[in-house]
């Protein structure tokens, strides 16, 4: 025989109706509320049984406190006079279960419960709702930033992807949820005026479609993404396992409520803290199963450089003659559902002879409205044509000729003096960043087109 | 229009009051209330509980005595007013309806 069951937590402030429903419906298979949860709720198996449910705020409750307060078993003992006994209680939430058929109800005045349940929500909902507002509004502002700042940076970058998509999600369900309250709020003061009860009905619908959208963030957020999106859930899991871990501890250690929540919140944030940091070591240290690796090390005028010997897509060999010696190939990059980028660097290892170098950024992505932006924002990058007092020196990119690179458009890097030796060259489903040593020939630009195509149309 | 907090009492509201113009023990009014109005009106123990929280705040009862969990309360002068303040409000509508349905039962 099964000693417990859980499921997820569902509770709305406005609409209790569908939780008494729950549990009046669990009570009759057998199965008693015993716990609540943040995110999920404990039963404890009971005679199947009718019984009534009712859900009561309390303003001043609080998850922070060791022990039920004074105001809580006042509540308790007043509810008991009618038959009601306390079933499970978390925070500003008391759910009470009567066995009578047809039990006095707790609340009786629809004025009385309005101004109860704004109350309770001022004091803990509404700036929790505020807060994620606003925390959703920075990381989208964010995103945004990120992605009109250097859009081919952004579109494969998990980081951009993780902002976009969390910070919208947090944007919408805060924003929904400051409506309902209002919508609530507006309509339940309405009908108080008449004596009448109002509960907002937004059936299962509006639950399954929260868990929906977050189930689509955590797939989207994923995807070909999978070390880093893991490291994020690792930071969030840790740091609400610590806010849940320091909560209980201080209770049990009958710490006030004031220490309590002094104390969790500076630990959580810690946490928070803590974690992004060394998750960000993590990433920049190359210890991930994908990232680049070096092959060596040698010294160069008293320095330690790294040594890679990476598959490049184009080298310099590719479309020039060099001579015999040896290079040091880097390829890195990240991946996202919306494009992927790769850097590649080749450099000799001998220094001491004048040999050239070569370094390219590749942008691949099957959206060409994503190609279009990334084109846009590296020539909004440099575009500074005549030199000014603030901005005195001319850097910006002029439309080439895009037939001997085999290219659909090709622009040139300028300075004051001339050709930069960088190009931006886009293709079909990919666009490249290139950085020579030399102005190349149309003979080089052709070899430079096919290899790119020949490799990349893989 | 949202009611301004106490400016005109429900129901509930003017029995608790009513009750509390002699001292008594807040989980008495439970049984008080249906006894005063014949069964007529009850109220709920979340909904004495939370009035009597608001009272206190707005000054309109006041405690008298604390034992252990039971505590016992009594009208203030300011919730004494507001309490005639609703009865003369109501008495004015009965006396309305009184003059108006004996000039109807004339015509």
């Amino acid at each position: 025989m099964k000693l417990a069951r859980y499921s997820l937590a569902n509770l709305s402030m406005y609409d209790r109706s569908a939780t008494r429903k729950k549990l009046e419906k669990m009570a009759q298979k057998g199965w008693m509320i015993e716990k609540l949860g943040a995110v999920v709720w404990k039963y404890r198996p009971i005679q199947p049984q009718k019984l009534h449910f009712e859900i009561v705020f309390l303003p001043n409750g609080s998850v922070y406190e060791a022990e039920p307060t004074e105001a809580e078993c006042r509540l308790q003992e007043f509810c008991e006079q009618d038959g009601w006994k306390l079933a499970a209680r978390m925070g500003q939430v008391q759910i009470f279960y009567n066995e009578q058929q047809d039990p006095v109800p707790i609340e009786t005045d629809p004025v009385t419960q309005v101004e109860n349940i704004q109350r309770a929500v001022k004091k803990n909902v509404l700036p929790a709702h505020l807060g994620n507002l606003v925390l959703g509004a920075y990381m989208f502002g964010f995103s945004q930033w990120q992605f009109f700042g250097s859009p081919s940076f952004a579109v494969a970058s998990p980081s951009y992807v993780i902002n976009l998509l969390i910070g919208t999600e947090l944007l919408l369900l805060s924003l929904t949820e400051l409506i309902r309250y209002l919508y609530w709020r507006k309509k339940a003061l309405q009908m108080a005026e008449n004596g009448e009860f109002y509960e907002m009905h937004t059936g299962k619908l509006y639950s399954r479609a929260i868990y929906a959208v977050t189930a689509a963030v955590l797939i989207l957020g994923s995807w070909r993404m999978s070390w880093v999106f893991l490291l994020a859930l690792g930071v969030v899991g840790i740091t609400m396992l610590v806010q849940h871990m320091a909560t209980r501890w201080m209770k049990k250690r009958g710490a006030s409520e004031a220490q309590n929540r002094h104390l969790t919140l500076a630990l959580t944030l810690a946490a928070a803290i803590g974690t992004m940091i060394l998750m960000c070591v993590v990433i920049i240290s190359g210890v991930l199963p994908d990232s680049t690796k070096p092959v060596g090390t040698i010294e160069q005028d008293g320095w330690e450089m790294e040594v890679y010997a990476d598959e490049l897509p184009l080298r310099l060999e590719d479309f020039t003659e060099v001579p015999q010696t040896e290079w040091s190939t880097r390829k890195d990059g990240s991946e996202t559902l919306a494009a992927r980028r790769i850097d590649c660097t080749q450099r000799p290892l001998d220094m001491e002879k004048d040999l050239p170098s070569l370094d390219y950024r590749i942008i691949k992505t099957r959206s060409a409205w994503v190609l279009e932006q990334c084109k846009k924002g590296q020539l909004k990058r440099y575009q500074n044509r005549e030199a000014t007092e603030e901005n005195p020196w001319i850097d910006y990119y002029d439309p080439a000729d895009p037939a001997p690179w085999k290219a659909n458009e090709a622009y040139a890097r300028m300075y004051e003096d001339g050709p930069a030796c960088d190009y931006l060259l886009c293709y079909d489903g990919f666009l490249v960043e290139l950085d020579l040593d030399f102005v190349p020939n149309e003979a080089q630009m052709g070899k430079i087109g096919e290899t790119l195509m020949k490799n990349l149309k893989r | 229009m949202p009611r301004e907090k106490f400016k005109t009492l429900t129901e509930q509201m003017f029995y608790v009051l009513l009750c509390l113009c002699r001292e008594c023990y807040g989980m008495d009014i439970l049984s008080e209330v249906p006894k005063i109005t014949g069964g007529r009106v009850t109220v709920g123990s979340g909904t004495l509980y939370n009035l009597l929280e608001q009272f206190l705040d707005a000054g309109m009862i006041e405690e008298t005595k604390v034992e252990g969990r039971r505590r016992s309360y009594i009208i203030t002068p300011k919730g004494r007013a507001r309490l005639d303040e609703e009865y003369e409000r109501i008495a004015a509508q009965a006396a309305d309806y009184r003059s108006f349905v004996k000039k109807e039962g004339a015509e």
